[in-house]
């Protein structure tokens, strides 16, 4: 059953407001630890995950 | 080359009904679910769940129309994954909005010291399911790699509309209006 949390928090909600979309983070080249600073060299190219940090998540889990 | 094999009517049957249930029924409830709490926080989920969702159904339609062993296996397995895509893009992009909001409304506002506790945990708490959805996108195929079901991806977000709805109303309100507003003339 999908939940209506517009009913249960119904004092929440803030009626004729502008809805904007969200952008699917994939689509911003959203990889891990993405930056989304213009000035990252990274941003969109591939994963940049801090040194040793995959293989030592890898080896926890 | 393989023998091909056709599965029985009955086994289509199984296998049609429980692919229905796991990955056209319950992405679409996770959906509905996430739309309604996108309303609160006046945002609008990503098309790319939308079009996922759609892709999921054609395969299903797709898997429904054929007897053949091996093209079930690859309809099933495009059902599955279509629908983890439009599931994991729906929960990562409010997830995000709300660590925004949060984030936000914890160097603007001042709050008492426990309401100010409560909202850092939960920040740090969405930061995390959010890195950790992300990281299990990279890792193909293996769901396992990350134990958060739908069910707990909404608890999390009830949660913290738990926590605003007991102490910080008209705050909330105040925030997300203002934040819409901004948006609307910047843009």
């Amino acid at each position: 059953m999908a939940r209506k949390f517009e009913e249960k928090y119904s004092a929440l909600v803030c009626v004729d407001l502008p809805k904007k979309r969200l952008k699917s983070v994939e689509n911003r080249g959203g990889y891990l630890f993405m930056d989304e600073k213009k000035s990252d060299p990274w941003v969109g190219k591939k994963p940049h995950a801090p040194n040793g940090f995959v293989e030592k998540y890898c080896k926890e889990h | 080359m393989g023998r091909l094999r056709l599965v029985s009517e009955y086994e289509k049957d199984v296998i049609c009904e429980n692919v229905y249930h796991d990955g056209i029924v319950q992405t679409y409830d996770f959906l509905i679910s996430c739309e309604s709490f996108a309303n609160i926080i006046g945002e609008m989920l990503p098309e790319t769940c939308y079009t996922n969702f759609r892709d999921c159904i054609f395969h299903y339609w797709k898997l429904y129309r054929t007897f053949e062993n091996t093209e079930i296996d690859k309809q099933l397995f495009a059902v599955i994954e279509h629908s983890k895509r439009a599931k994991t893009d729906a929960s990562v992009a409010l997830m995000k909005e709300c660590e925004i909001i949060l984030g936000e409304l914890l160097v603007e506002k001042s709050f008492s010291e426990e309401l100010e506790r409560r909202l850092i945990k939960m920040h740090d708490k969405i930061a995390n399911v959010e890195m950790h959805l992300r990281m299990s996108g990279m890792m193909i195929g293996e769901s396992s790699f990350f134990c958060l079901d739908d069910e707990q991806i909404l608890d999390l977000f009830d949660e913290m509309l738990r926590i605003f709805n007991e102490d910080a109303i008209d705050i909330f309100k105040e925030h997300v209006r203002k934040r819409k507003m901004n948006s609307y003339n910047n843009n």
